[in-house]
């Protein structure tokens, strides 16, 4: 009797419960909790915002990088500036005044040199062998091109002090270069203009036999840096006249294009809004960024594939979709006159399907079948598309210039969910900045 | 649907195409959440369980044998998504201590007029242990021995928390009568909450300890 009665409840429940009814109907953000864990078993808001993040950091870092470097790099050409101005001086000097060394002494004490103090605490000899090593090795005809200091040989001295000279150096010269101080630079820079691969002006070589002169006849003390200072000269402008340093342009671009699959025969207009990198070296330029673009599309289902198949096939298929479009192009300058610059461009562009949402269309209306699909995040295609463009760029001014650019999108591979050969067409509009120019500003 | 078009959509989901998956999901939501209500505490979580069963429909698909009822073989699906969930959950369990001063009386429950969400309010109220083994007992219709097993538990645990939770719903059928609609309104807009404040002596015990006994 009590099983009776305890399977009365049972069937109560079990009865009651069987038609859930509305209390179960369908919500499309379960569908898309569920999707986030198809995708890759994460919650849905964090996959989008990874993805995101990872982009916008990187974008971040090249931004950082190259305005860092527009900043820090004018920094130090001006210190180097500094470095030559204040090195003209006593060149100027030396190369009028070889003659008296008296004069040169001056200029010397004036540059601060520690060197010399060091010389006047060391004993006679180990002063002269230090000097005399430094002096001769601008000798003419004795230098060794790419030798190291430590294998000068001087046959132009007399054979004792020569053999001094091939010994190596003192070991306390090796620690004023390797002191660091300012006072000890000269010398530093002496060992390095040693490898200096350029033959010195023959009048800095004579200038070198007087000096080398002076320290045989007891006036020893600074005179090699005077020489130091001679033999920096021709390296400096060596190292001026030859700059392929790379520009570096920033642009931001915005662009209405038509849109089309297999043609464009039914095109629907879209627009592009981004931020594009630009590094140029000569005449050619190499730019990368990210663009936002909304590519509507109608395309008859012929053109539309699809896994599932319908009971009955739509006859269009109407699509919206917000694209995120990283290119990586290559471009080459054909031509450059005045303040025009115009060159042909290619490469690669990778697509992230931000949306894709699709409207199908059916011969009658009433047909039982999807009406609509909507997908997010879920298509990738790294470097599936072909980027085809034609730059023309106009200087405002050094830093500043505009661009427009007529360019095609040609797909090597199926676009989105239903693999479609969507084409795009149009002309982007840019204002450019030039972070890094070639030419020096003025 | 028919079974052409639930084919059609199988052969589809097992190409992984997202939009034939969509299709079965909403095709057969419904029933499947009608299933994971019933073991849940709340919405939000049988909409965890269903997608979790989901989830495991997607990946396992090719395990399905197309000559059995679909339906069948995604309601065991679904309880057993839910039983993991309870196995998951199990650490720290609400028991619930039964007022024996209470009398109740054994009347026939089977002609009771009582909506669904009358039903589901009480079964949700139910401790989770209680409600998973009357949900496969006095719904799915497993026997105790097969309880025992699917749950790790021994039969005669199976058999006193059936009991238990017959007790309970007892007690609730009897203060609905009481008090008609009060479970209506509270489930008004079908979340069901979490908090069980009309159940005034709760203990709190781990279920594992009374259950290993």
């Amino acid at each position: 009797m009590k099983e009776e009665k305890e399977d009365s409840i049972d069937k109560l429940f079990s009865r009651g419960l069987s038609d859930p009814g509305d209390n179960a109907s369908y919500r499309e953000e379960d569908w898309d909790a569920l999707e986030a864990m198809l995708d890759g078993k994460k919650p849905k808001t964090a996959g989008i915002s990874r993805n995101i993040i990872y982009l916008i950091t990187t974008i971040a870092a090249m931004l950082l990088l190259v305005i860092g470097w527009a900043f820090f790099r004018p920094d130090n050409s001006s210190n180097t500036n500094q470095q030559a101005g204040n090195k003209k001086p006593h060149v100027k000097q030396d190369s009028g005044k070889y003659g008296s060394p008296v004069q040169q002494q001056e200029v010397l004490a004036s540059s601060t040199l520690s060197a010399g103090k060091s010389n006047t605490d060391s004993a006679d000899g180990k002063g002269r062998k230090r000097k005399s090593f430094f002096t001769l090795s601008a000798v003419p005809g004795n230098r060794i091109p790419t030798g190291k200091t430590t294998s000068i040989v001087v046959p132009h001295y007399t054979e004792a002090t020569a053999k001094q000279d091939t010994t190596p150096p003192d070991p306390r010269l090796n620690n004023i270069a390797a002191n660091g101080n300012k006072a000890n630079e000269p010398i530093a820079n002496n060992l390095n203009v040693k490898h200096d691969t350029t033959p010195p002006d023959p009048a800095i070589n004579m200038a070198a036999i007087k000096h080398a002169d002076s320290v045989i006849n007891g006036s020893k003390k600074t005179e090699l840096v005077s020489v130091v200072d001679d033999i920096k000269k021709p390296r400096k402008t060596v190292g001026t006249a030859v700059s392929y340093q790379p520009t570096f342009a920033m642009s931001i671009i915005a662009s209405p294009d038509v849109n089309g699959v297999n043609g464009f025969n039914n095109t629907r207009v879209g627009t592009n809004a981004g931020l594009m990198l630009t590094m140029g070296v000569s005449k050619w330029t190499i730019s990368t960024g990210a663009v936002y673009a909304d590519k509507p599309y109608a395309a008859p289902f012929s053109a539309y594939s699809t896994a599932y198949k319908f009971a009955t096939n739509p006859t269009e298929v109407y699509a919206s979709c917000t694209v995120l479009d990283i290119p990586l192009n290559v471009g080459y300058q054909v031509y450059n006159k005045n303040r025009n610059k115009f060159s042909l461009g290619t490469g690669l562009s990778s697509y992230f399907m931000l949306r894709e949402n699709y409207t199908y269309d059916y011969p009658a209306t009433g047909t039982p079948g999807p009406a609509t699909y909507n997908i997010r995040n879920k298509n990738q295609h790294i470097f599936g598309v072909l980027n085809l463009n034609a730059t023309y760029q106009r200087e405002i001014n050094s830093r500043f210039g505009l661009a427009i650019q007529p360019y095609m999108k040609l797909p090597l591979t199926g676009i989105g969910y239903g693999k479609v050969n969507l084409r795009s067409a149009g002309v982007a509009v840019g204002a450019t900045w030039n972070i890094i120019s070639g030419k020096k500003p003025k | 649907m028919g079974e052409a078009e639930l084919q059609q959509l199988v052969s589809g989901c097992l190409k992984d195409d997202r939009l034939s998956q969509k299709l079965l999901y909403k095709a057969f939501y419904g029933f499947a959440m009608g299933i994971c209500l019933r073991y849940a505490n709340n919405r939000y979580e049988a909409s965890e369980v269903l997608n979790q069963g989901f989830f495991k429909v997607f990946k396992n698909l090719e395990k399905y044998d197309s000559a059995k009822p679909f339906k069948a073989w995604l309601g065991r699906i679904m309880v057993n998504a839910s039983i993991d969930y309870y196995r998951s959950n199990l650490k720290v369990a609400y028991t619930e201590e039964l007022d024996k001063a209470e009398h109740i009386n054994d009347n026939d429950y089977a002609d009771k007029n009582l909506s669904y969400n009358e039903l589901l309010d009480m079964i949700s109220k139910l401790p989770r242990a209680y409600r998973t083994i009357f949900n496969l007992f006095a719904i799915e219709g497993y026997t105790h021995e097969e309880i025992g097993e699917m749950l790790n538990i021994s039969t005669g645990t199976s058999k006193s928390n059936l009991h238990k939770a017959r007790e309970k719903l007892k007690v609730m059928i009897a203060e609905s009568e009481r008090m008609p609609g009060y479970t209506a309104k509270q489930s008004g807009d079908n979340i069901i909450p979490i908090n069980q404040n009309n159940t005034p002596n709760l203990s709190i015990s781990f279920i594992n300890r009374t259950n290993k006994k």
